[in-house]
């Protein structure tokens, strides 16, 4: 049955986009309801997603397969490309989080006043490639989502930036670009090396195909391909199939971001408006994360066993550098990037123990930072759009102008530093616990890990402490300038309190729809 | 003895038909062009005319000739012709199309003896297409240099007569490296019909390392053509000051035939041509890549650009011979629809604009918001992003090398090292509409009129977007003369 749900919440965005774009200039204030209006429809058709989901069936749910391109490669070979989208638990809560993520995105749009229709369009395509990444089961589907990503955000900084985004604009793209490279030579050899048997057959030519579902069969490799588990080439010294798995890790460690490939994302986040912060933050850092999963574990198991302890020890470092370069900053922005890099520190090492609790507690993690992260990048926009100046130091006592801000602040920060029934404690204690349960990795790395939760509570409660508490004072300019939270923000932030305080009282709705398809990922 | 050569020839003529109407009509627009007044107007229309019915002609007759599957040899060794040298010869004739009709939205006022002389750089390639013998490829090439040298010179401009020496020098230059290369494998074969099994058993014999330093002298000519490094150095001073439908032409059509005699080459596989290969492709790519970094004006932009995308086209030639260049013909001809979009553009932005400078392009995708995404799509299309057409050749060329069957460590160091190349590129391609969209405007004199043009544009980039979801159509093209 191809109910055609999940190619509806990819093409509503981009049909609204190309609406905006053909919209003539007078109707520029409708352009972000459109925009709102669309993702109110894509929440609609999520509920009806939600509701039909079988949360049993570990397996993609609501397939939709149609043929696509097919490459003649030579006289002897034929690649297959489909387009095939589906859900499964791990896709479903990611689809979720991207379109409260987006919701809340946009209605931070609003303050947007600079060509709004090409911020609108590029928007709501940014939106509909990050959707596709996570609904596609073929990867030359996903890639093509993956890549495409590149160019609204390049766009949305560059445009919308602060005053350097010239420079942050281009290092994202050319960072981004290089990760993706590496994720493309992975997709070439993977393809290459397996085949589409019941094709193969019809058509008497070898068969490559994209669909996951056949990649993750061991069964379809060809034995003669460089990626053959008998006998695989050697690539620098390494076995093919380990050098793959390189390549993936660094490709989806670069989006995660990693340490050492994270420098992009403080220049990026200090650069973007925070709307596109928070979509950064929020989400595309999660496809990081959600590819090493879908395609790094589901595609060469055998490697991530291999180099637990490696991917578990960058975790570690990210969690640690991270946590200790955001307690050297000055700029609100910049610290809570920072504490971006630490946080997806713990996805990592929920990965590296390859455990049940692990691949959970890493995808709540992301889901959660993804909350989080977004809240802390607005709490950064409100005072930013109020003063147009992010230094900590230049602002005390601001609990005494701004109770209900600092109430929300107060949420956003205890819940990054993991205070019990708020989102964030379950997604670390789940990974940590799993790391030290886990059988590859030393116990020394979750040890560690507790450390990055006191670094990021070093580094959260003196920056609550220093700008809320005490008597207020601002840079004399700013006194008039600080009035507490306007309907919008709070509307914004309030959402978000809700999911992390409900999410952290009530992780289940989230562990129940993962835990079938983890099990299934995991056998 | 002589009665039945004399009749071989005959026959073998039968098989050039096309090219002899080719031949004729070019000495009938000649004829044009000396004696017939008014011939401005005249000229281009019985060139394009011309063209065309050779186009239609050539197809028909060769597809009606049900030729074997490797080829035939025609007066005795000489020429060679098998399907794909149809393909080229429609790839080559179509891009002189795209030339006569860039040449006339742009008004151009070119002397009759230009359309005369881009007519006869399509009958030397279709002579080079369709050759296996080095003797003839020699003479072939040197009639399209010669003829490109014109070209090249023919805007009375100092800047043009630079270029035109500097072209000048380097081509016979590097003619005459090849003339020497092939000297010494005659010496060694006592044969130019570098297709033979002779020729092949006479070098099995000869000191492999001879043999790949002469192999490098005789590719000397190719490089020059496809602008391979390191005989690229007369690109950027002939890119820019060349006028742009010309060099747009000369920017597709000679690369196409060398590429074309490269693989021929390759295919006759008389010597070890991997190592040479891989040198050459990776030397083009990041000559290519790193000098355009800092270039600011487009058209010697797309001259580095052009010497990087030949490394790429290099790449798909490697090991892939078992799969019938399939790879490299694929880029090869989704490279006509880039390149020659990407100078179009870059006459239409020099019409909006008056300059060449990308820093001038300031502001005017704002304004034309159209002409912006065009010309992000044809960017990102040089690139190698999905959803445009280069992301299809790319990924055609490097799927060719990924189950190499040794040498894995150097195929993948050249994969990665090529796509590494590819995300380089995009600094300096995203330039073009980075200074559209996002640079702030100054006040633009907006030429009317153009509306058309914009169009034109606008077609190009469909089909980069259209062949993006059905890639398949050109594999079927080219399959289906290849069959």
């Amino acid at each position: 049955m191809q109910s055609g749900l999940i190619s509806t919440l990819i093409l509503l965005p981009i049909f609204a986009s190309v609406l905006i774009l053909v919209l003539p200039d007078s109707y520029k204030a409708s352009y972000k309801w459109i925009s709102l209006l669309t993702l109110i429809f894509m929440f609609i058709n999520l509920g009806t997603l939600i509701k039909g989901f079988d949360i049993k069936v570990p397996n993609y749910q609501f397939l939709e397969h149609f043929e696509w391109i097919r490459l003649s490669l030579g006289n002897t070979a034929i690649l297959s490309i489909d387009y095939i989208v589906g859900v499964d638990g791990l896709s479903l809560s990611m689809i979720v989080l991207t379109i409260f993520v987006f919701f809340i995105a946009n209605i931070s749009s609003f303050g947007i006043e600079k060509k709004e229709k090409a911020y609108f369009s590029l928007f709501l395509l940014l939106l509909a490639s990050v959707i596709g990444c996570f609904v596609a089961v073929d990867f030359f589907l996903f890639f093509i989502f993956f890549e495409f990503m590149l160019l609204p955000m390049y766009f949305l900084i560059g445009i919308w930036g602060g005053p350097n985004k010239q420079y942050a604009s281009l290092k994202f793209i050319i960072y981004t670009l290089v990760g993706s490279v590496m994720i493309l030579v992975v997709m070439i050899a993977l393809s290459m090396s397996n085949t589409d048997q019941f094709f193969t057959n019809e058509y008497k030519k070898l068969v490559y195909s994209f669909d996951f579902r056949l990649l993750s069969d061991a069964g379809n490799l060809l034995s003669n391909s460089i990626l053959s588990i008998d006998k695989p080439a050697t690539i620098f010294g390494l076995d093919a199939r380990g050098f793959m798995f390189f390549l993936l890790f660094i490709g989806f460690g670069i989006k995660l971001p990693m340490v050492p490939f994270h420098t992009w994302l403080p220049d990026a986040h200090v650069e973007a408006p925070t709307p596109i912060s928070v979509v950064l933050a929020g989400i595309l850092l999660k496809i990081g994360g959600y590819g090493m999963i879908r395609i790094g574990y589901g595609f060469f198991p055998d490697e991530f066993q291999k180099f637990a302890i490696l991917i578990g020890a960058v975790g570690l470092v990210s969690i640690l550098y991270g946590g200790l370069n955001a307690l050297a900053q000055k700029d609100l922005k910049k610290l809570i990037a920072y504490s971006s890099v630490s946080h997806m520190g713990f996805v990592l090492v929920g990965i590296a123990a390859l455990n049940k609790e692990g691949f959970n507690g890493a995808v709540f993690q992301m889901f959660s930072h993804g909350i989080l992260a977004s809240m802390l990048f607005l709490v950064a926009g409100v005072i930013y759009e109020r003063t147009k100046n992010r230094e900590i130091s230049n602002f005390q006592g601001l609990a005494n102008k701004m109770p209900i801000f600092t109430v929300a602040v107060a949420i956003a920060f205890f819940g990054s530093l993991g205070l019990p029934s708020l989102s964030g404690f379950i997604g670390e204690f789940f990974t940590l616990f799993a790391a030290f349960q886990s059988g590859p990795i030393p116990k020394i790395i979750p040890i560690m890990g507790v450390l990055g939760i006191v670094i990021s509570a070093v580094y959260l409660l003196w920056t609550f402490q220093k700008m809320f508490f005490g008597e207020f004072r601002t840079l004399p300019d700013f006194e008039n300038k600080l009035p507490d939270l306007n309907q919008r923000e709070f509307l914004m932030l309030g959402i978000l309190a809700v999911l992390t305080i409900l999410l952290g009282v009530f992780p289940n709705l989230l562990f129940d729809y993962l835990n079938p398809t983890i099990n299934y990922i995991l056998r | 003895m002589i009665n039945q050569r004399l009749s071989n020839i005959l026959t073998d003529f039968g098989y050039l038909l096309p090219e002899v109407y080719l031949a004729l009509g070019l000495f009938f627009i000649l004829f044009l062009v000396a004696f017939v007044n008014k011939t401005k107007s005249i000229v281009p229309f019985f060139g394009i005319m011309l063209l065309l019915s050779y186009l239609f002609y050539a197809t028909s007759f060769y597809s009606g000739l049900r030729l074997p599957q490797d080829g035939k040899s025609l007066l005795g060794g000489m020429l060679f012709i098998d399907n794909i040298s149809l393909f080229f010869k429609q790839l080559i004739t179509f891009s002189a199309i795209i030339f006569f009709i860039h040449a006339r939205l742009f008004r151009y006022q070119y002397a009759g003896e230009v359309f005369f002389l881009i007519i006869s750089v399509v009958f030397g390639l279709s002579i080079l297409v369709m050759s296996n013998h080095f003797l003839i490829i020699y003479l072939a090439l040197e009639m399209v240099s010669i003829v490109s040298y014109v070209l090249v010179a023919s805007k009375k401009e100092k800047l043009n007569f630079e270029a035109g020496i500097k072209y000048l020098i380097f081509g016979s230059t590097s003619s005459a490296i090849m003339l020497f290369g092939i000297s010494f494998f005659y010496g060694m074969t006592f044969s130019f019909n570098f297709g033979s099994e002779e020729f092949r058993i006479a070098l099995e014999n000869q000191s492999g390392l001879a043999v790949q330093g002469l192999l490098f002298l005789v590719l000397g000519g190719f490089l020059f053509k496809i602008a391979a490094a390191p005989f690229h150095s007369w690109v950027p001073d002939v890119y820019e000051s060349t006028s742009t439908p010309i060099i747009s032409f000369l920017s597709f059509a000679p690369k196409a035939g060398g590429f074309l005699v490269i693989s021929r080459l390759i295919t006759a596989n008389f010597a070890d041509f991997e190592s040479l290969i891989i040198v050459l492709a990776v030397f083009s790519m990041i000559v290519g890549n790193l000098a355009a970094l800092a270039q600011t004006d487009f058209k010697r932009l797309l001259g580095y650009s052009g010497i990087a995308h030949s490394g790429f086209v290099l790449v798909g030639m490697l090991i892939s011979s078992h799969n019938h260049f399939y790879g490299s013909y694929f880029y090869i001809a989704s490279y006509l629809l880039m390149t020659m979009g990407a100078f179009f553009l870059a006459d239409l932005l020099q019409v909006y604009s008056g300059s060449q400078n990308v820093e001038e392009f300031k502001g005017l995708g704002q304004k034309n918001i159209f002409l912006g995404i065009n010309a992000l799509i044809l960017m990102a299309a040089l690139v190698g992003l999905p959803p445009t057409l280069g992301f299809h050749s790319k990924l055609m060329v490097f799927s060719g090398i990924i189950n190499p069957p040794s040498h894995a460590g150097w195929y993948y160091g050249l994969l990665i090292f090529g796509l590494l190349n590819a995300a380089i590129s995009i600094y300096y391609y995203l330039k073009v509409p980075y200074f559209m969209l996002i640079k702030g405007s100054y006040s633009n004199k907006i030429t009317s009129n153009v509306f058309f043009l914009n169009f034109v544009l606008g077609l190009f980039i469909i089909t980069i977007l259209y062949l993006f979801f059905f890639p398949d159509d050109i594999t079927v093209w080219i399959k289906s003369i290849s069959k």
